[in-house]
């Protein structure tokens, strides 16, 4: 686990990352509060995090309070670190947003189990996270999950003015497979569908399951037209690549898919794209399944 | 003995190299906190004079005994607390400590 270390003095920074990566940690450092929000900028930044109270510039709790203004909903574990001393110090860090609080200076072994135990908070908000932000068969996103980051999709690509493109895709006559085969036969022909979708998106798209059978993809930096070329080659290789259930079972499948582009003249929301792509799968699934139809 | 040769010890995990590096540092720090420390002290700098303190406390943490570190703090407090004539009376002392100090450091990286 990396553990972001915070501190002025040159010295204690060393001292700090020898013991960290003693203990396990891989440590990163900054000799400032500024510094350190430009390495918690980062998409996948340290949730650990040590420091120190007194710096130039943004003090220790400032930079406390800086962090847990986020609204991004990623979790911090902080350790103020502090030659002050009294309650009143301690009352003032844990009011500015800090988890614990040590003294310098620090009892090596104090410190070690501290950390310890704010590694194994670290780890279990992790877990609570991927459980409430997963779905639990597929471990794509699930749909509340989806919504926020299609939602900030959305508004990257009027900020940077690049298209976006939404599919709603549902597997036809999804009931028949769960009467014909059973249950179990039809939670391995979602999971199969969701490898061929991921199977065809790039990194940056977003997979989530909305109900039963039916996703969401959304498809930043995408037009319609390139969009219709992502979701043929879905369509196509659900219907040409069956779930294999068994040595003896294969689950032949058609999806439909209704897709949208974000309309950024009209500035619309996240729940009006989705809307007019759900609707095209309406109309896919009218016109008689198996095909794509893309929203007006 | 104003170096504390078990919490060197502890702090570098007994580790010869990473605690010459650790002095090494601290020693070509010094002097600069020194200066700095003597300069808010000759203008009369409190809250300077209270920062450089606060420095010198911060590196000295990991060297010293609890008695010296005492001591720094509490000039750092005498700063904040603007008793300067206090502050001066009492630095002459601790300076001297410091190069005692350095000597120590010395000794140990020889």
């Amino acid at each position: 686990m990396e553990l972001l270390i915070i501190d002025d003095d040159p010295i204690t920074r060393m001292a700090l990352c020898a013991l960290a990566e003693e203990w396990g940690f891989v440590p990163i450092e900054a000799d400032n509060a500024q510094s350190a929000l430009k390495v918690l900028e980062d998409p996948d930044p340290p949730h650990l995090l040590v420091i120190d109270w007194s710096m130039p510039g943004m003090s220790g709790p400032e930079l406390c309070k800086i962090i847990r203004a986020r609204d991004d909903g990623q979790f911090f574990y902080i350790m103020m670190l502090t030659g002050r001393e009294g309650n009143e110090a301690i009352v003032e860090a844990m009011e500015s947003g800090a988890d614990d609080f040590v003294h310098k200076p620090f009892d090596y072994q104090v410190l070690k189990v501290r950390l310890k135990a704010g590694s194994r908070i670290v780890r279990l908000e992790q877990t609570l996270n991927q459980l409430a932000s997963r779905d639990p068969l597929t471990q794509c996103w699930n749909r509340r999950m989806l919504d926020e980051l299609r939602d900030n999709a959305i508004a990257e690509a009027k900020r940077k003015q690049t298209p976006l493109a939404l599919m709603v895709l549902d597997i036809d006559h999804f009931k028949a497979i769960n009467d014909n085969y059973g249950h179990p036969a039809g939670d391995a022909a979602i999971k199969h569908v969701v490898s061929v979708i991921n199977h065809n998106l790039r990194e940056y798209d977003l997979v989530g399951r909305f109900g039963g059978e039916e996703f969401v993809v959304v498809l930043p930096r995408t037009d319609t037209e390139s969009a219709w070329g992502v979701a043929e080659r879905i369509r196509a290789a659900i219907q040409f690549q069956p779930a294999i259930i068994d040595a003896d079972t294969k689950i032949d499948m058609t999806i439909s898919i209704g897709l949208a582009e974000l309309n950024q003249e009209e500035g619309e929301s996240g729940a009006e794209l989705f809307d007019r792509a759900d609707q095209a799968l309406l109309d896919a699934k009218h016109q008689g399944r198996n095909r794509i139809v893309s929203a007006p | 003995m104003i170096c504390d040769h078990e919490r060197i010890r502890l702090i570098s995990r007994n580790k010869p190299d990473l605690a010459r590096n650790l002095i090494g540092l601290f020693l070509r720090e010094l002097p600069n906190i020194k200066n700095e420390i003597e300069q808010a002290s000759a203008v009369a700098d409190a809250a300077q004079l209270a920062e450089s303190c606060h420095r010198l406390k911060s590196a000295l943490g990991n060297f010293v005994s609890p008695e010296f570190y005492q001591e720094v703090s509490a000039l750092e407090t005498s700063a904040r607390n603007q008793t300067l004539t206090e502050w001066r009376a009492a630095w002459p002392q601790t300076d001297n400590k410091l190069k005692q100090l350095t000597e120590e450091l010395h000794q140990m990286c020889r």
